[in-house]
């Protein structure tokens, strides 16, 4: 495939990336020296959580879904590793995997009900959401008991080289998912089902089955960035998942998924997710008030998924 | 009558649970049926009524509203920090809120019907938008509401609440209205847009008269939060978002659209504004009081798709 023709069939995508990218220049030029390594790092990292996340509210919205369950299955795997761990480093070998398990369990139930029961799946997860919130804080009362411990809080703040260990995580794992959605018979058979899921049926798909699968993905992935970013901040809080309900979906919209479900690409959530966190990046550099950063977040947000959408209008 | 409860059992659902919530609630504390309770609490769940009776007219469209929030939080900062005592300036201002509301959901009408856009992300654009606009107009919770305009709300007429009158003439209005031609176009352009266009349906007006209708519904929720608070928050819209949805969806109105009505969400509206009391009521204590909600939400919908899907599979046809 030559370079143009792949620009041109990419387009949407391509012009994500740029619009991230002019943010970014945007930040330099406003504020020079804002963009050092070390800012830059903390992009990164903000961008590696957003990224988790965002993999498993792709994995939902391509059968033609939405998660909005994430902020409190995240919430209650941060927990979670302060309650398992105690700060324990070596407990993580048996929490980790206990956590995750809870999380694609977590994913079941939301998945069990959206595909066998038949409940739409945005009062699906919004009920689960506020389930899973009543039981952590029912529970806990609402104090975490307990930290994470030092290893996975050097992991979420440390460095490799100069590049965020974070960054270098969500990388390796992007290339597994990327594998997995735009590779595997697995991913095809995703976006069979948020294609037509009669079609998909007919031709021998278990389409309950492959519905409740994506919303254990997304549990997955809503409880991996829990863990870590329980390792990211000092003291665990409620609420801490709450700006990735909506921040997932708009990151995973402005990459040109579809949120009718079976069509976009991988490649466009990241620059969906990157555009998102230089823009809230440029709006925190310049200073602005609250009230104006919201308003401009929310023109952005529509203009962005306005240019991503464009493409696949003409080729419908 | 058996063939009638047969056949209409799963839209008896909302009512069915409301009345059994509120003989329990009876049971538990006689001070509940007494008129000033219900008063009072016809009062407080008013707002959510008025939010969720728009949010049914866009679900109808099989469309989605976030921007209710956003409005709330506009006509309710306006509200409480600019309007005076005298009855010029709290009409005025209350025109404004409406004209405010109905901008919005025009916006979101058009927007929607002209790009093609998914319903959910043009709402949660102009949803930032709104707030972002809220926090101009006030910074910090607050503002000072002239007391004529409280009265006014609130007033009794006897034992009786203003805003129970307001909520018959909500249901009767609705009543006339689904017959309707615009009306029967919301529903039309919600059960099949394809059919709907054909038979002759503008759809952009159809759009634009739902979105519109639930703005100004929204800021209505907004002016009447004002003074059943009397004070302004720049994030006072935001827990009105998800719940005016739910409401809707307890009282058998469909995302898929096309299907459900303004009645039914009323009744998920009571419900949703009920459950909070009984729970006090019953001595558990308020961190549960989440996880409650959230299963008397899947419960309710639960049954009524599951009811859609043996009804289905009766009829034999897909």
């Amino acid at each position: 495939m030559k370079a143009g023709s792949f620009v041109k069939k990419n387009f949407s995508v391509f012009m994500t990336f740029v619009i991230a990218l002019l943010l970014l220049v945007f930040i330099s030029v406003l504020r020079p020296g804002y963009a050092n390594v070390n800012n830059l790092r903390v992009l990164s990292i903000t961008a590696s959580f957003l990224g988790l996340t965002a993999m498993g509210q792709m994995t939902a919205i391509l059968t033609g879904g939405m998660d909005l369950s994430i902020p409190w299955m995240f919430t209650i795997a941060a927990f979670l590793t302060g309650n398992l761990t105690q700060g324990g480093n070596e407990k993580l070998f048996f929490a980790v995997p206990v956590i995750l398990l809870v999380g694609v369990l977590m994913g079941a139930f939301n998945g069990i009900g959206i595909a066998y029961v038949g409940i739409a799946p945005v009062i699906m997860t919004m009920a689960s959401n506020i389930i899973f919130q009543g039981l952590l804080v029912g529970i806990t009362g609402g104090t975490p008991g307990g930290t994470a411990p030092q290893a996975l809080k050097d992991f979420a703040n440390g460095s490799l080289g100069g590049v965020s260990t974070m960054l270098l995580f969500w990388i390796a794992i992007s290339v597994a998912f990327y594998v997995m959605i735009a590779r595997s018979p697995y991913g095809r058979r995703l976006y069979a089902i948020g294609n037509n899921d009669t079609v998909a049926l007919f031709s021998g798909i278990n389409v309950k089955l492959m519905r409740t699968s994506a919303y254990m993905v997304c549990g997955f992935f809503a409880a991996l960035a829990g863990i870590l970013f329980s390792g990211r901040v000092s003291q665990l809080y409620l609420g801490m998942g709450d700006p990735y309900q909506m921040q997932s979906v708009s990151a995973v919209a402005i990459g040109g998924v579809s949120l009718l479900g079976g069509s976009g690409s991988y490649i466009g959530t990241v620059a969906g997710v990157l555009v998102l966190v230089m823009l809230d990046g440029v709006l925190s550099a310049l200073g602005f008030a609250q009230s104006v950063q919201k308003i401009i977040y929310g023109v952005v947000l529509m203009l962005a998924v306005l240019l991503s959408s464009r493409k696949q209008k003409g080729r419908r | 009558m058996r063939k009638f409860v047969k056949e209409n059992w799963i839209a008896m659902i909302p009512y069915v649970m409301f009345v059994i919530m509120v003989i329990v609630m009876g049971a538990l504390n006689t001070n509940t049926l007494s008129l000033r309770y219900i008063a009072n609490k016809s009062d407080a769940a008013f707002s959510l009524i008025l939010v969720a009776a728009g949010q049914t007219l866009v679900l109808l469209t099989g469309g989605f509203d976030l921007s209710v929030g956003g409005v709330i939080c506009i006509t309710n900062c306006l509200a409480a920090s600019r309007m005076q005592d005298s009855v010029g300036s709290m009409l005025l201002w209350a025109g404004i809120c409406l004209a405010v509301g109905v901008g919005t959901g025009l916006f979101n009408g058009y927007v929607i019907e002209r790009t093609k856009l998914q319903p959910f992300i043009v709402t949660l654009a102009t949803q930032y938008v709104c707030y972002g606009i809220a926090l101009f107009i006030m910074k910090v919770d607050g503002g000072n509401v002239p007391a004529a305009y409280i009265n006014a709300l609130l007033h009794r007429f006897g034992p009786l609440p203003l805003s129970m009158f307001l909520i018959v003439l909500l249901v009767a209005a609705w009543m006339i209205f689904k017959n309707t031609k615009p009306g029967l176009h919301i529903y039309a352009i919600g059960s099949s847009e394809g059919a709907a266009r054909l038979n002759g349906i503008s759809i952009m007006k159809t759009r634009l008269l739902a979105y519109g209708l639930s703005g100004a519904f929204a800021a209505l929720a907004g002016l009447f939060r004002t003074a059943q608070v009397a004070s302004g928050s720049p994030t006072a819209g935001a827990d009105f978002v998800m719940i005016s949805i739910s409401a809707a969806v307890i009282g058998g109105t469909a995302l898929s659209g096309g299907s459900g009505g303004m009645v039914g969400t009323v009744v998920g509206a009571l419900v949703l504004r009920t459950i909070g009391d009984l729970l006090v009521f019953m001595k558990v204590s308020s961190y549960w009081s989440s996880l409650v909600q959230g299963v008397l939400l899947i419960l309710a919908v639960a049954a009524s798709s599951y009811g859609t899907l043996l009804k289905r599979r009766g009829g034999g046809a897909a």
